[in-house]
């Protein structure tokens, strides 16, 4: 039976091709996605391991992170510093061999030029030159250290990156205005094969570094023990000796494994991310598998009832065809593994361009690694072979021998069946995005599967009528052979509507995106148009890239709000706060001047009831918490801990944030008077390019990492966000929609040679090659405008659903992008000619004799 | 009578040096106009690829073929397949029609593959004298075997072809049908002016044409004209028993 398994396979060697495709490139993403994180893991341990090789007891200030992305920064802007005489209490401790201060932060690079350092999204740190060479994280690689004042050592990456060479100037900016500082050295980070090539590094003198940084001190000490005291007794000794408050005593192992922790804590998010293509592909590639092995089943089935009526059992008759797919399931696996590293080099190649930063090292490949793809590759290959093995082996052999076509089955139960499904899974869908429990998103993610099954179990129904549809241009175009192709089309409605559903999810993937994307756009324009009658705003360039990062001293607002150009300025901050343990974003604002530049619709008219203890809430965050003006929400800040406020007014329009509280309370409870941006009114008589200018050169130029943006560059760049998005998901998404094209290929060509005899007729009685040609290709179109269909309307609807759920957070907006959607279609009739090309050529290079008299 | 095909010395040849077999052997045949011509031979004989090669389906190793005043040598598929188109029709034996079609729509395919509007009037007299006005909107999943043939039959007149090639045509059917359905190819000869080229070893079938092409060994050895069915069967005997 194996060798007949095998004997198949090759006989039908392109159908093969095709079905293993599929396999490869949904096992090439699985695989893929756990070398890429597998391998970036390990490749940070290297480095953090190296980092601390040296040290054994670090000291920092005690950093509460309130924010879910386990970014401290928030708070580190506000320079969190340790308290003076720290570093004297260590050094006065016995046991303490040698000790250093250190200082970190966060500075923006320009070269002399005006140009900003590193690739848009690039991180940026910051450290002081510590002269303990056990200490420092950073070698130098060429040059000198930084060690007197003015002098800067930069990656050599980045240097490499902007033809920075020793001698050159940089500016820097962090916490405090600019300065300009001379390139002395370039440094690395991590040990001898280590690099990271990504973000922008820079090392300052500890004297330069504070200042800059703005801190007072240090913000690290790191600690060597004399001989003969353990890291762990060193660190309870110093423990015992500072502060408890505000204080982490911390031993550099247990520091390397946290930073490890929230490294692979990001490198999760990825993984599921990168997964969840991976899933998509496969469930794509289930759909082909399944179709092929229907087909190939279907036409064996004379060849597997001989084989019964000679002597085979129903399972001997179900393993010929189970080994087929095992075979495939296997060599397909294996190819889709290797095929999974490429695909890993790759997004590291693909994340340094995109300026992310990645340590350096080889692919990492665990066995789970290996048993996922094999599992994921063999399960879903015998799963989808199965059910065709299956009904095969149940057709009694003299009925399979007959010539007769059994007529088709009512699909009338298939669609009640799939109906159901596809309610079942809305429900879901609904509960899960409609609930106030986060923790539920699994559940809608479930109702979408469930949804797209269902469609997919109903579709054969809608075959008929789509295809008469989407046939009528192809009628009009090619006349019968037009016709004869969407008839087609309509004659095998199961195998159409599967070759459909695979085009359908990503299609509808896609066209969820764009649909989300657009209505984002819509709805940022509505809420510039309607609650921003602000002209000019001041902000990091970046906002986008570090958003906690992006803060900037309030000496900003000071000086731009002395301008006599302008005439209100007002600045906002943001932080995070516990409301009843979930972490919210809070949004603090000056009640005096606010009003001038966004309006936020306040039930009142105004924000005078604003003060450091009362809150402002959205009016729809109310609703749902049961909470009216008058009563008080609980806030748990860093500074004081829990304090109560009243909520002392809502306010209706969409916001950054529900919560809105006065800069006043901000400054107490975040130790932080910084701003995240700035909103400023022209004054009368002066144009606003005007003003701009003024801020630029008047103020700004101390600040390079500061921008200035009217509302046309404010809405400008939120699209050009958005786009960008939209533009890598959507390349990520194209692999699903090419593995539901080869499913295409792959159906047309079984269709192709299940009615040679018939296109051999066709051909005896006048049709022409290119005719033949028009009309595989008119069969392929209609499946993919079929798919493309499909897709829209459930990517539509998907979308729809979410903006509905996020509502409250201001997507107020539904807008279907009709330009685009034309765009996707006339893609999918490309892709379907395309598709369509092979088995069109088959079919119109096929021997008319040879044609005519084919079994 | 003029001739409306004609082949001269065709040799056909499968294969080379040893192993080749020379399916036909220098055969000149001329089919004439209005005329309903069969084809016999024992299996192996070269009939069928007579009728291809006369047809234009297949191409000859050498000698030349002319169908409707036209040269096959060296003419393009597309010259080919528009020949087919206007001057030739067919009639397999099975697998004649598209499934997905109405009878109408199988019977006027070739035309509208062409683009062309049908000749209702010719349309009318050929279903009618074939007797399938009635089953046009059927599928042909819903019409019998004969009933099959007869629109496959159709199909090749509607284009009004100067000559119809038919390869066992009624191979398939039960004798009645079979009868009723070689009747009609008598009638289309004699009332419609149809010529008929027919490959078949059934000598009751080939009984009905106005005269039979014996073939053996790729060669043409005997014919008959008016022939009965006494007749054919006594040459087949003859010329088995060489």
């Amino acid at each position: 039976m194996l060798r007949l398994a095998f004997k198949s396979l090759f006989g039908h060697k392109l159908r093969m091709v095709l079905t293993a495709l599929s396999i490869i490139i949904g096992v090439a993403f699985v695989s893929g996605s756990f070398i890429f994180t597998d391998s970036i893991s390990s490749s940070f341990e290297d480095v953090f391991e190296g980092a601390y090789s040296n040290v054994d007891v670090l000291v920092a200030p005690q950093i509460e992170s309130f924010s879910e992305f386990e970014r401290p920064s928030l708070v580190q802007t506000s320079n969190l510093t340790l308290p003076n005489g720290t570093l004297q209490t260590v050094q006065g401790h016995p046991d303490v061999a040698r000790s250093e201060g250190s200082v970190t932060g966060v500075p923006f690079l320009f070269s002399a030029q005006g140009e900003q350092l590193g690739l848009p999204n690039a991180p940026c740190f910051g450290f002081s030159w510590v002269t303990e060479p056990d200490f420092n994280i950073l070698r130098i690689v060429f040059g000198t250290a930084p060690v007197a004042a003015g002098q800067v050592a930069i990656d050599r990456a980045t240097a490499e990156r902007n033809d920075l060479v020793i001698g050159d100037t940089v500016t820097v900016q962090a916490a405090a205005q600019a300065e300009t500082f001379e390139i002395v050295g370039f440094v690395a980070l991590g040990g001898d094969d280590q690099e990271f090539s990504g973000p922008v590094i820079s090392a300052y003198a500890l004297e330069d570094a504070q200042r800059i940084f703005d801190v007072d001190g240090y913000t690290q000490i790191s600690v060597d023990a004399v001989d003969g005291v353990e890291p762990q007794a060193m660190r309870d000794n110093l423990a015992a000796i500072l502060p408890q408050e505000g204080i982490s005593v911390v031993t550099a192992e247990q520091q390397t494994s946290n930073d490890l922790e929230q490294i692979n804590q990001g490198l999760g998010f990825l993984n599921t991310a990168l997964l969840s293509f991976a899933l998509i592909a496969v469930f794509v590639g289930a759909f082909i598998i399944q179709n092929t092995f229907r087909i190939i089943v279907a036409q064996r089935s004379k060849e597997l009832a001989m084989l019964r009526s000679i002597g085979a059992t129903r399972s001997q008759v179900l393993r010929v065809v189970l080994y087929e797919a095992l075979i495939v399931a296997v060599i397909s696996s294996v190819i889709g593994i290797f095929a999974g590293m490429g695909l890993s080099a790759l997004l590291r190649w693909g994340a340094g361009l995109a300026g992310i930063a990645l340590p350096s090292g080889s692919l990492t490949v665990e066995p789970r690694t290996i048993w996922a793809s094999l599992i994921v590759g063999v399960v879903v290959t015998l799963y989808s072979a199965l059910l065709p093995a299956y009904k095969a082996s149940k057709v009694p052999p003299i009925e399979a021998m007959r010539e007769t076509i059994t007529p088709p089955k009512s699909l009338r139960r298939r669609a009640l069946v799939g109906l159901a499904i596809v309610v079942f899974g809305g429900l879901l869908l609904a509960y899960g995005l409609f609930s106030a429990d986060d923790s539920v998103a699994q559940i809608a993610g479930t109702g979408a599967v469930l949804m797209y099954a269902g469609v997919a179990v109903s579709a054969p129904l809608l075959s008929g009528p789509i295809a008469s549809i989407a046939g009528i241009p192809a009628t009009a175009a090619l006349g019968v052979t037009g016709k004869i192709a969407q008839q087609n089309a309509r004659r095998t409605p199961r195998r159409t509507a599967s070759t459909a559903s695979a085009l359908m999810i990503g299609v509808s993937l896609v066209v969820f995106a764009s649909v989300f994307a657009a209505s984002t756009k819509a709805t940022i324009d509505d809420i510039i148009g309607s609650t921003f009658p602000g002209d000019i705003m001041v902000i990091s360039k970046n906002i986008q890239t570090d958003p906690f990062g992006a803060t900037f001293s309030a000496d900003v607002a000071e000086q731009v709000g002395g301008l006599p150009e302008l005439e209100v300025v007002s600045a906002i901050k943001y932080n995070f706060a516990k409301i009843a343990n979930n972490e919210e974003l809070v949004i603090a604002i000056d009640p005096a001047t606010f009003d001038a530049v966004i309006s936020l619709n306040p039930a009142t008219g105004s924000y005078d009831a604003l003060t450091a203890q009362t809150v402002y809430v959205k009016d729809t965050t109310l609703e749902d918490s049961g909470l009216r003006v008058g009563d008080s929400i609980e806030f748990e800040f860093p500074g004081t801990g829990v304090q109560s406020l009243v909520i002392a007014d809502s306010f209706s329009e969409a916001f950054d944030g529900p919560y809105v509280i006065s800069s006043e309370l901000y400054e107490q409870q975040f130790f932080s008077d910084d701003d995240l941006y700035l909103v400023a009114n022209v004054a009368d008589g002066t144009s606003v390019q005007d003003a701009k200018d003024v801020i630029e050169t008047g103020v700004l130029a101390g600040y390079p990492i500061l921008q200035t943006q009217d509302r046309n560059e404010l809405v400008g760049q939120a699209r050009t966000q958005i786009d960008s998005a939209l533009g890598l998901l959507s390349v990520l998404l194209a692999l699903a929609i090419l593995v539901a094209v080869l499913g295409i290929i792959n159906t047309l060509i079984l269709s192709v040679s299940e009615r040679t005899r018939e296109i051999g007729m066709l051909r005896a009685i006048g049709l022409s090659r290119s005719q033949v040609f028009g009309m595989i290709s008119s069969e392929g179109v209609i499946i993919a405008v079929f798919g493309v269909l499909l897709g829209i309307v459930m990517g539509t609807f998907l979308a729809w659903a979410m903006l509905q759920a996020l509502k409250d957070l201001g997507f107020s907006v539904f807008s279907f992008p009709v330009g685009q959607i034309a765009i996707y279609v006339l893609a999918a009739i490309i892709a379907g000619s395309a598709a369509a090309i092979i088995p069109a050529r088959r079919a119109s290079r096929m021997n008319i004799l040879d044609a005519i008299n084919y079994e | 009578m003029s001739a409306v095909a004609e082949m001269v010395n065709g040799v056909k040849t499968y294969g080379m040096g040893d192993t080749a077999v020379h399916a036909l052997g220098g055969v000149d045949i001329q089919i004439d106009d209005k005329q309903f011509t069969a084809i016999m031979g024992p299996s192996g004989s070269g009939k069928s690829t007579l009728l291809q090669c006369l047809a234009g389906l297949d191409d000859l190793t050498s000698g030349s073929v002319t169908i409707a005043g036209v040269s096959l040598q060296g003419i393009s598929d597309k010259r080919l397949t528009l020949l087919r188109r206007e001057n030739v029709g067919f009639i397999f034996q099975a697998f004649n029609l598209v499934p997905t079609l109405t009878a109408r729509e199988n019977i006027v395919l070739p035309l509208s593959i062409a683009r062309h509007k049908p000749d209702e009037q010719w349309f009318s007299t050929v279903v009618e004298t074939l007797g399938i006005h009635d089953r046009l909107t059927h599928i042909p999943s819903e019409l019998s075997g004969g009933q099959q043939q007869r629109v496959a039959v159709a199909r090749a007149m509607v284009s009004k072809p100067e000559i119809i090639f038919a390869d066992e045509p009624s191979g398939n059917l039960d004798s009645k049908s079979g009868d009723e359905l070689l009747g009609f190819l008598r009638q289309a000869v004699d009332t419609l002016d149809q010529s008929i080229v027919m490959v078949t070893h059934d000598p009751h079938a080939a009984s009905f044409a106005d005269r039979v092409v014996f073939l053996d060994d790729g060669k043409i050895v005997h014919e008959l004209k008016k022939p009965t069915e006494t007749k054919i069967f006594d040459t087949l005997k003859k010329l088995g028993s060489k």
